[in-house]
């Protein structure tokens, strides 16, 4: 075995050091962090409170292949087909409760029954069993939240890391059974009970649903998502529709946030497929996409690929403000109701000055501790010429030496310029360039882009 | 300070200590950390997914890390769970997926056939992904049994049991093509 080991040893060595990542990677983690600080409720750095995420479970349903493909058509893959789906406006709460902080290595849990610690622990007290067995919360999965008829139900097979796979079957044309593999759907149940020298233990909860015919390549497991989602994949089908619902937690058969469909390969070859969803504003932080194909013969549900998602906080936008520590600049986040207006909010927040925590932690700013509200106006041309007229509370005297002057305008710079759209500015106080200059004891100028 | 000329500073100057510790931790650990989730996945672009994923969950949870000098460790154990996840999630659908035939082996991939290492790679390729993870983990990392336990969230024994099949399997397929 020695020897093997020492080959395994150096083959590893070798191969992984012939890997290189291409470049980009710290732009996209930075653009994807940016994302969703954006929508999440998400403190300034050195507090983050609890972050708002909502997991979308998105289903995609094929119509299935009528017979052993007996329906082929030639087709070759088919791209892009728009999942139009007019999302209709629904109230939504803009106050989100915090979730409870999860391990940051985690993996994103599951997507039936259960979606809480709580809900899992009130099924504990009650005293129900009907979730311990792991073929039976796959036929009630199929039949509740996938919407089959009367499925075939597998035996469970262990699988890796605690988890056994069920797979469910439709049947055939009076209720005759199909043969194996075609239309399979294969059903990862995780054990959430403990383990016994007999393996792991219910009760059981769906992870995810991969089906034979309907292949999701995004988004993966556990990926926040936005209205229009992309849904990108290949599968074959009936006509080659999968169907793509988006559910929040809690939603069943029948019950979906959005709904669209995909066009991929019509079989016997797969075809890969492109579309959007869009959907409404979620009321929970998770959910669910799901992939269907459903029977041309009397659209009962054939087979689902499902994997879980979480939404995005609906209804806000994050912001960011300048202030200082000492001479340094410090940006701060600020989540607030959706707008449009982001620099306006930037400015108002920045006027609001530092909370108290952050003023504990020796945030400062520069503008009078009675400036909130005093923006009176923001204005933006065709040429990126921005005014900003401030409201006489802005004033504060410290601001009136040298480097408190200069301190401020980089506080306020900083928050102006971080728009890429604003290629220069000229702050007024009372409609008045020269008044607000003169309260830094500068002339009037308009303040050009930086590096511009 | 006095005579600091007048000029708007660029925010992208600006960082939180949040980001500059982040883009520490990219510097240090991305690529070794993009290498580690090649050997699990094949592709190198999956890779780059899982390693950036982790990235964003340490990045977001950052103020909820008990302590920042076990952010490596985090990373390392999100890349693991992503490239679990995505190592069952593949297999569960390559099992579904028999009209599929598996990807023809590149020209390149063809060439170098012959070479001892490519061999025991191929090999590795075909090992049920816990098996797999067990002899990366062993053989890459150097991690002792008892961290491969903890990162792998099973028991020690479980971890004996991964490790010795995976080598049993190697041996065998290595055996017949040597």
């Amino acid at each position: 075995m020695n020897r093997d080991e020492e080959s395994v040893r150096r083959a590893l060595h070798r191969h992984a050091g012939g890997i290189e990542p291409g470049d980009g990677s710290q732009e996209r983690i930075q653009q994807r962090v940016h994302e969703a600080r954006r929508r999440r409720r998400l403190g300034w750095a050195g507090g983050a409170t609890g972050a708002v995420a909502a997991a979308v479970l998105v289903v995609v349903a094929v119509t299935s292949l009528a017979g052993n493909g007996s329906r082929v058509v030639e087709t070759g893959p088919t791209d892009t087909a728009s999942l139009a789906l007019p999302s209709t406006t629904v109230a939504v709460a803009t106050t989100v409760a915090p979730s409870p902080s999860e391990d940051v290595a985690q993996d994103a849990s599951g997507i039936w029954p259960f979606h809480t610690a709580a809900g899992i622990e009130a099924y504990r007290e009650s005293g129900d069993a009907r979730y311990d067995d792991p073929a039976e919360v796959a036929r009630a999965f199929a039949v509740e939240y996938l919407g089959m008829v009367d499925p075939e139900i597998g035996q469970p097979v262990p699988s890796d890391a605690g988890t056994v796979e069920v797979t469910v079957r439709p049947r055939g044309e009076a209720g005759q059974p199909l043969p194996p593999g075609a239309m399979d759907t294969a059903i990862i149940l995780d054990s959430l009970g403990g383990g016994s020298p007999s393996g792991p233990e219910g009760p059981w909860n769906v992870l995810s649903t991969a089906s034979s015919n309907i292949h999701l390549d995004g988004p993966v497991s556990g990926r926040e998502i936005t209205s229009p989602a992309t849904v990108t994949g290949e599968s074959r089908a009936f006509e080659g529709t999968v169907e793509v619902e988006v559910r929040g937690d809690g939603m069943g058969a029948g019950e979906a946030l959005g709904r669209g469909f995909v066009t991929g390969g019509a079989g016997p070859d797969f075809g890969s497929f492109s579309g959007q969803v869009s959907f409404d504003p979620a009321t929970t932080d998770e959910g669910a996409l799901v992939l269907l194909t459903t029977s041309a013969a009397d659209g009962s549900v054939q087979q689902a690929t499902v994997v879980d998602i979480s939404f995005s906080a609906p209804g806000q936008t994050e912001v960011t403000a300048f202030f200082l520590r000492g001479e340094e600049l410090v940006p701060v986040s600020r989540t607030v109701p959706a707008t449009t207006g982001v620099l306006r909010a930037s400015l108002e927040q920045l006027l609001a000055g530092p909370t108290e925590e952050e003023q504990s932690a020796g945030l400062i700013s520069l503008f009078a501790a009675g400036a909130a509200g005093e923006l009176r106006d923001v204005t933006i041309d065709g040429n990126g010429k921005t005014v900003v007229d401030f409201g006489p509370g802005v004033v504060n005297g410290s601001a009136g030496t040298s480097t408190g002057s200069t301190l401020l305008l980089e506080q306020l710079n900083a928050t102006v310029f971080q728009f890429s759209t604003v290629e220069r500015v000229e702050y007024r106080l009372e409609g008045s360039c020269g008044a607000f200059f003169e309260w830094l004891q500068r002339g009037c100028e308009v303040i050009e882009r930086p590096g511009g | 300070m006095a005579s600091m000329a007048f000029h708007p500073s660029a925010p992208t100057a600006v960082t939180a200590p949040v980001d500059e510790a982040v883009t520490q931790l990219h510097r240090d650990h991305y690529r070794s950390l993009v290498r580690l989730a090649a050997l699990l996945l094949d592709d190198i672009g999956s890779s780059e997914e899982v390693v950036q994923d982790a990235f964003v969950k340490v990045h977001l949870g950052w103020a909820r890390l008990a302590d920042p000098e076990r952010a490596p460790a985090y990373l390392r154990s999100a890349v693991l769970n992503g490239a679990r996840s995505r190592m069952r999630h593949r297999q569960v659908q390559d099992r579904h997926l028999e009209a599929v035939p598996p990807p023809a082996p590149s020209a390149e991939a063809g060439a170098l056939a012959a070479d001892e290492h490519h061999r025991v790679i191929a090999a590795l390729g075909v090992l049920p992904a816990r098996q797999r993870e067990a002899v990366v983990l062993r053989y890459y990392l150097d991690l002792s049994e008892a961290e491969m336990a903890t990162a792998m969230a099973i028991s020690a024994g479980s971890v004996k049991t991964h490790l010795h099949r995976a080598l049993a399997t190697l041996h065998e397929t290595l055996g017949e093509t040597r």
